[in-house]
């Protein structure tokens, strides 16, 4: 019994700590849209731009990083299949919107 | 071979369901998980969906496949039974089985039925695991799980704190048990703004509802969940247990559907009646008239259910529409006018925009759900109707 309790233990924490490594970069990348009300306020408003301009959904947009000056997004457009992805910098004093690696 | 000869009447049983749910086709809620689209839920059950994207039966696969768990969880109900008569442990299973809020939502792609399947685990877990905390790990898991399934799950902390606090296991171990979890959601919801800003959108819908109008759609969605007869029974036992982790979990749950009130959190309701009506059997409460007339009652009971609140039997338009654009050859994009679900996304194999003319020179077809005046004007599109839908198509 001891070794099952060991076990459940480690498998546990294994867990734990492999989701922490992978939402920990994710949130830091953020940090500033949670930080910061004045980037929020631009990230909102390039979203919705964007979606607007190209006729995105905003359910398929992902926020991946920020800056004090841009906002990096991937557009996963979800369909059967192969999901057709991009990826863009949208800097908030600038109406040109710069690709990336997806 | 009677458990054989159960399991597979449990199957037909799901598969019937299943045939039922099939005739509405794919509603945006379950275009959203079998997509994998990151909103509103967390990742573990729609990730697991959108692996078998590729497979032309997908939609039916898992419609089958949560019938088929809603159904076989009634081995864990007949167990909830256990101290009980034959028929008192017939009668609590039936309940389950003939419960409006399982005939109506299995077979559905819906993660509250995943999140009921949960629940009823946890109110199992409670009634009937030891408290040795020989498995303690594994139950931390399943609510790690289940957290990440749908954030409903939330509402089942005092059942997880209540197994917790009885299991023979250190307090740190508890600590982290139960509060890990949870702070492990937080950090997913950080790293995904989108599901944070639709919690606050579908927290603000129908802000301006009178208490009357949210205590009634409250009381539907609850009367739906036990097709009233088990609803009243249930919440009776529910109250009469005077268990702490059941009483609060259950407050907590309608406390959430008074918020949403969405039809299909009624299933979140059947697990919690399931328990109090086994509270009732066990304390001996209901007279053995109503349990012999019990079965034919629920029967009649979730007939009339049904019949007033009846399951999609409509067809959504999309997927004839996206069938009959799929065998035009020029453009790789589908533009469509006016708001429109996922199902849609769901129906295409080509990307799918809000239309704009701009797009015009890449769209294969142009769907209309509400009217494009001013396609008319765009040389080389002519109009066609698929399904009651104006859809415009190259010449």
């Amino acid at each position: 019994m001891k070794r099952s309790i060991i076990h459940q233990r480690l498998v546990f924490g294994c867990v734990v700590l492999l989701l922490c490594a992978l939402y920990i970069p994710r949130v830091w990348a953020l940090r500033l849209l949670y930080l910061d009300s004045t980037v929020r306020m631009h990230v909102q408003r390039e979203l919705t731009e964007v979606a607007t301009e190209e006729g995105w959904l905003v359910s398929d947009i992902i926020v991946r990083s920020v800056s004090e000056d841009a906002v990096m997004i991937l557009h996963r457009g979800h369909i059967r299949g192969r999901d057709p992805r991009a990826c863009f910098v949208l800097p908030f004093r600038s109406e040109l919107k710069r690709p990336c690696d997806v | 071979m009677r458990r054989l000869n159960a399991l597979i009447s449990l199957e037909i049983y799901a598969l019937v369901l299943t045939a039922v749910q099939l005739i509405g086709g794919v509603r945006t809620d379950e275009a959203k998980y079998l997509l994998n689209i990151p909103y509103p839920h967390p990742p573990l059950v729609r990730t697991l969906l959108s692996w078998t994207e590729f497979l032309p039966f997908q939609e039916c696969l898992w419609r089958f496949l949560f019938a088929s768990l809603l159904a076989q969880a009634v081995w864990l109900v007949w167990d909830l039974g256990r101290g009980l008569g034959r028929r008192e442990r017939m009668f609590l299973s039936a309940c389950w089985l003939l419960a409006s809020g399982v005939l109506l939502q299995a077979g559905g792609i819906y993660l509250v039925c995943f999140t009921a399947l949960q629940a009823l685990c946890f109110l199992w877990l409670v009634a009937r695991m030891p408290s040795t905390g020989k498995y303690a790990g594994w139950v931390a898991l399943l609510w790690l799980a289940s957290l990440f399934t749908a954030y409903q799950a939330a509402l089942f902390l005092p059942l997880v704190c209540a197994y917790f606090l009885r299991a023979k296991i250190s307090w740190e171990e508890r600590i982290a048990y139960v509060c890990l979890p949870p702070l492990l959601l937080i950090l997913y919801s950080l790293s995904n703004p989108l599901s944070i800003a639709s919690m606050f959108i579908h927290g603000g819908r129908d802000l301006n509802s009178s208490i009357p109008m949210r205590a009634l759609g409250t009381l539907r969605v609850w009367m739906l969940g036990g097709s009233l007869l088990l609803s009243i029974a249930g919440t009776i036992g529910i109250f009469w247990s005077k268990r702490w982790e059941l009483i609060l979990s259950f407050l907590l749950v309608s406390a959430y559907v008074a918020l949403s009130r969405y039809d299909y959190y009624m299933v979140l309701f059947t697990p919690f009646f399931i328990v109090g009506l086994a509270v009732l059997l066990k304390n001996r409460a209901l007279p053995k008239v109503i349990i012999n007339a019990g079965i034919p009652l629920l029967v009649i009971a979730t007939i009339i259910t049904v019949f007033f609140f009846p399951p999609i039997l409509k067809r959504d338009p999309s997927r004839a529409v996206m069938r009959s654009i799929a065998s035009e050859r020029r453009g790789d994009e589908v533009l469509i006018a006016g708001s429109f679900g996922h199902q849609w996304q769901y129906e295409s194999t080509l990307p799918v925009r809000s239309y704009s003319p701009n797009w015009l020179p890449h769209a294969r077809a142009v769907i209309c759900l509400q009217p494009c005046g001013d396609m008319a004007m765009h040389e080389g599109w002519v109009r066609k109707e698929e399904s009651g839908v104006e859809v415009w198509g190259r010449e």
